[in-house]
């Protein structure tokens, strides 16, 4: 059985009156848990990721100095071109590797938005009179949802304007 | 000797990838975390330009802008948004808030070294 199915059959059934906030919380806390777990591998992967990047990248920009001496001074075409190639590699992964930025500003604006909605599941199993206070919980969940930091669905590079 | 730029990020990875590229260009770097951060090393000692980005803990970019401009040190020294955000509501409100241009993450090295050289003229 998966993890994922293994959850659900413990999650408390939301037909049941008042059930509503235990089954909120439970999903909360699932989704939440995920979210802390997907936030870990990425820090992990990105830190080792750049200690790699960082440690190829001083090498390299001492062998493209090499490399474009030597073509310089009427050496192998070749050497300017491997020069060349590692100059574009090296550009392309500063713009991949700030991911890390992005995916870990989406996973915050997330959070809160479960927290939000949480909060709504619990005034929802609290007296009738709550309606207005989930509306306006409900409503905080939309604005964080327009307010969403990253838009970007590629690693595209940005746009720049001066003003 | 190298010019100072301050590299405002609350993303390690940000910073670093912004130290690689300025840095390789001969730059010198003063990293700050957030904008308190930033303003705390502004005060300590003078940087020729700030990159900032946006969205950050304590206090945030705008926030931070609004603050060096008001320093008469700052008051004319180039400072450049670098964020995800890209609506034009709030660039409008980075503009008004006195920030020389706004780039959008992610940067490409060799682009954000044209714009820091033209901006530093």
């Amino acid at each position: 059985m998966s993890e994922e199915v293994r959850h659900e059959s413990r999650a408390p059934g939301v037909s049941e009156p008042g059930n509503l906030r235990e089954a909120f919380g439970h999903h909360g806390s699932c989704l939440r848990r995920d979210m802390v777990q997907l936030q870990s591998l990425i820090d992990d992967a990105v830190g080792n990721l750049l200690t790699h990047f960082t440690a190829i990248s001083e090498l390299a920009r001492a062998r493209v100095v090499a490399l474009e001496q030597e073509a310089g001074a009427g050496g192998q075409e070749s050497d300017a071109s491997v020069a060349q190639e590692i100059v574009v590699h090296s550009r392309r992964a500063v713009v991949d590797l700030q991911c890390h930025d992005m995916v870990s500003q989406l996973l915050g604006n997330m959070k809160s938005r479960i927290d939000a909605l949480e909060a709504a599941a619990s005034l929802a199993s609290g007296d009738t009179g709550a309606s207005q206070q989930i509306r306006d919980v409900l409503a905080q969940v939309t604005v964080l949802e327009q307010r969403k930091p990253t838009a970007q669905p590629v690693m595209k590079t940005g746009d720049i304007d001066l003003f | 000797m190298a010019k100072k730029i301050l590299a405002v990020d609350d993303s390690a990875t940000v910073r670093q990838m912004v130290c690689y590229t300025l840095r390789g260009a001969g730059y010198e770097v003063v990293e700050a975390e957030d904008g308190m951060d930033a303003l705390s090393k502004a005060k300590k000692e003078q940087v020729h330009m700030v990159l900032t980005d946006h969205n950050m803990p304590r206090m945030d970019g705008l926030t931070l802008v609004r603050h060096l401009r008001a320093m008469p040190a700052y008051k004319l020294a180039p400072i450049l948004f670098l964020t995800t955000e890209s609506s034009d509501a709030i660039k409008s409100q980075g503009r008004a808030a006195g920030a020389t241009g706004w780039m959008v993450k992610p940067f490409d090295p060799e682009r954000l070294l044209e714009v820091v050289k033209k901006v530093m003229g």
